[in-house]
């Protein structure tokens, strides 16, 4: 069983090191050995089982938009890394060629 | 010793309405103790000096359920410095009762670990030992309600996060079906799974606690949609019947595979043992039942739980909130880095593991495959759960393990949850309750119930209560 975990890591957006690599790969490894349980079972569900006991609906708000207050702003604006002008600001994304 | 410590909800709304004690001195004596043992259990990652509320009982939080202006850092270095803009609705539920929080309390990361020592800042501490870890990952929560530092506090619980350091610790943990407390506030980790528990030293104040924030909210569309809320009055009502509660022609279903688990130490089976012999003398039916699908409760519990967290925690970017990696070039890098950076080795694991079962080329080998097999175990729970009453088992196969034990071999301790997270995955509460000691730490046996089957858990609980004297066992170790 081959697992790149560099791929994984990838579609996790986790930048492993080569040593934290090697221990990702060997707790995956180890854990899917364990999980493979699963594919053993081989059973049928009762014919009275329903799944859903509750029955319950979903509950949609109404589709209005509203301005955040501006208490709910200055949070926003305290818990972010980095904030200008109602904007959250990061790194771009591809830099412009000079 | 202070006057307040190790004083259960009753005893300590006596001594206020007899005037022993006023509101404001429980509040500084709270504190006090919290500042004379935390820095041995580092149970609370904070103490709220400024939070008393007149008329009101003070109680500590785990830290990923929201408090207004206060931190809510989830264990984790990614949120040290994240300050949440609103209650949880637990909180207001509690406020609105006269129960207010003092506190944050320390947790293994986002949620993940089983015994205390994934936290960033530190570990946890076990009040009966001071080598021994508290479990996890409500770890901080167990210990200061062990410590007698509050009567009460809330955790969360996705595969056992609440009965096993509830085991471990000595007292009781109260993990409730699925819907029926609002996770509004609560961060999230297997949304399908968590819900929010209780610890108390006794039965009677777990289920006041439980009542006073259990029912429908709104803002949580998982909760049970005509599940009322409780009056205070349906509350006193409840708790002083628990005394009229009889054992006699009640049945218990004791899952066979779980007390005869092949690694469960031989010591702490025989207290379990001696549990079903207290009950089997208050007139309870005792009978002996085979669960095969409890076999793959763990398996299945890490495929859907890691899914989930996978998606869950990928909010956690560095963009919005929280913490920011310092060394990007560009954008990608800088999730990237932040993630590796701010996540603890366990959280990344999990992510990793989430994402490989949800990846396209084994999705239906382990994610659906876990779901169906999940969809078998609420079957065979279900039709158990009509012929008994309650189910009993063991919460955890061992008592309080060293700090560091685990370390290296992180699938052994994750193995523990075979005897928990069952109960998650179908949505049914489960209860620990203390019966006894093994080398001077406590152990736990489980109940089961039916889905908001919590009042039988309540009485079954309080009948073995009042038939023994095991919650009103005292840690000192913490003391000295």
């Amino acid at each position: 069983m081959s697992i790149s975990i560099k791929k994984i890591a990838n579609m996790s957006r986790i930048n492993l090191t080569p040593m934290q690599e090697i221990q990702s790969h060997e707790k995956l490894e180890e854990m899917i050995l364990y999980i493979n349980i699963i594919n053993s079972v081989d059973k049928k569900l009762s014919q009275d089982f329903d799944l859903n006991i509750y029955k319950n609906r979903n509950i949609f708000r109404k589709d209005i938009s509203f301005n955040l207050d501006t208490k709910v702003n200055s949070t926003i604006k305290k818990n972010a890394p980095e904030f200008l002008e109602n904007l959250f600001v990061v790194p771009l994304l591809v830099k412009r060629e000079k | 010793m202070s006057s307040i410590q190790f004083l259960n909800l009753k005893e300590i709304k006596e001594l206020l309405k007899n005037n022993n004690i006023s509101y404001k001195e429980l509040h500084s004596e709270t504190v006090n103790l919290f500042k004379k043992y935390n820095e041995k259990l580092n149970c609370a990652l904070e103490i709220f000096e400024d939070s008393f509320i007149e008329n009101s009982i003070p109680f500590i939080v785990k830290d990923v359920i929201s408090q207004k202006n206060r931190k809510l850092s989830a264990g984790s270095k990614i949120l040290s410095n994240f300050i949440s803009p609103y209650d949880a609705t637990v909180i207001e539920r509690l406020n609105f009762f006269n129960y207010y929080s003092i506190g944050r309390a320390n947790c293994d990361q986002f949620g993940m670990g089983s015994s205390g020592e994934n936290s960033a800042f530190g570990p946890s501490i076990n009040p009966w030992n001071l080598n021994k870890v508290p479990g996890g990952s409500s770890s901080g929560s167990a210990s200061a309600v062990a410590a007698g530092l509050v009567p009460f506090s809330l955790g969360a619980e996705t595969g056992g996060s609440v009965r096993q350091p509830a085991c471990l610790c000595g007292i009781v943990g109260l993990k409730t079906t699925y819907g029926s407390i609002s996770r509004n506030g609560a961060i999230a980790y297997a949304s399908s799974i968590d819900q929010i528990g209780i610890f108390t030293r006794n039965i009677r104040d777990c289920a006041e606690i439980y009542f006073s924030i259990a029912g429908f909210d709104k803002k949580d569309s998982t909760t049970i949609q005509n599940f009322k809320s409780y009056s205070k009055e349906e509350i006193d009502n409840f708790c002083n019947q628990l005394n009229n509660f009889s054992c006699k022609g009640k049945k218990i279903g004791v899952i066979e595979n779980a007390i005869n688990a092949k690694d469960i130490n031989l010591e702490v089976k025989k207290k379990l043992e001696e549990a079903l012999n207290v009950y089997s003398k208050l007139g309870a039916e005792i009978e002996y039942v085979s669960m095969p699908t409890m076999e793959y409760s763990a398996a299945v519990y890490f495929v859907i739980s890691r899914a989930e967290v996978a998606s869950n925690l990928s909010r956690y970017d560095g963009v919005k909130y929280g913490y920011r990696s310092k060394h990007s070039d560009n954008l990608l890098n800088m999730y990237s880095n932040t993630r590796n950076e701010g996540f603890g080795d366990v959280a990344k694991n999990r992510i990793i593991l989430g994402n490989y079962v949800l990846s396209s080329e084994y999705t239906d080998k382990y994610y659906i495959k876990a779901k169906e097999v999940q969809a078998l175990m609420k079957d065979e729970f279900f039709n158990n759960l009509k012929k008994f009453d309650v189910l009993f088992l063991p919460t955890f196969s061992d008592i309080a393990f060293d700090i560091g034990e685990f370390s290296k071999n992180s699938i052994a301790i994750d193995l523990g949850d075979y005897f928990t997270a069952a109960a998650n995955l179908v949505g049914i509460p489960g209860i620990s309750i203390p019966c006894g000691f093994v080398k001077n730490l406590p152990v736990g046996f489980q109940l089961l119930g039916k889905m908001l089957g919590e009042k039988d858990l309540f009485n079954f609980g309080h009948a073995y209560e009042q038939a023994t004297e095991w919650h009103k066992h005292k840690p000192s170790a913490f003391m000295i």
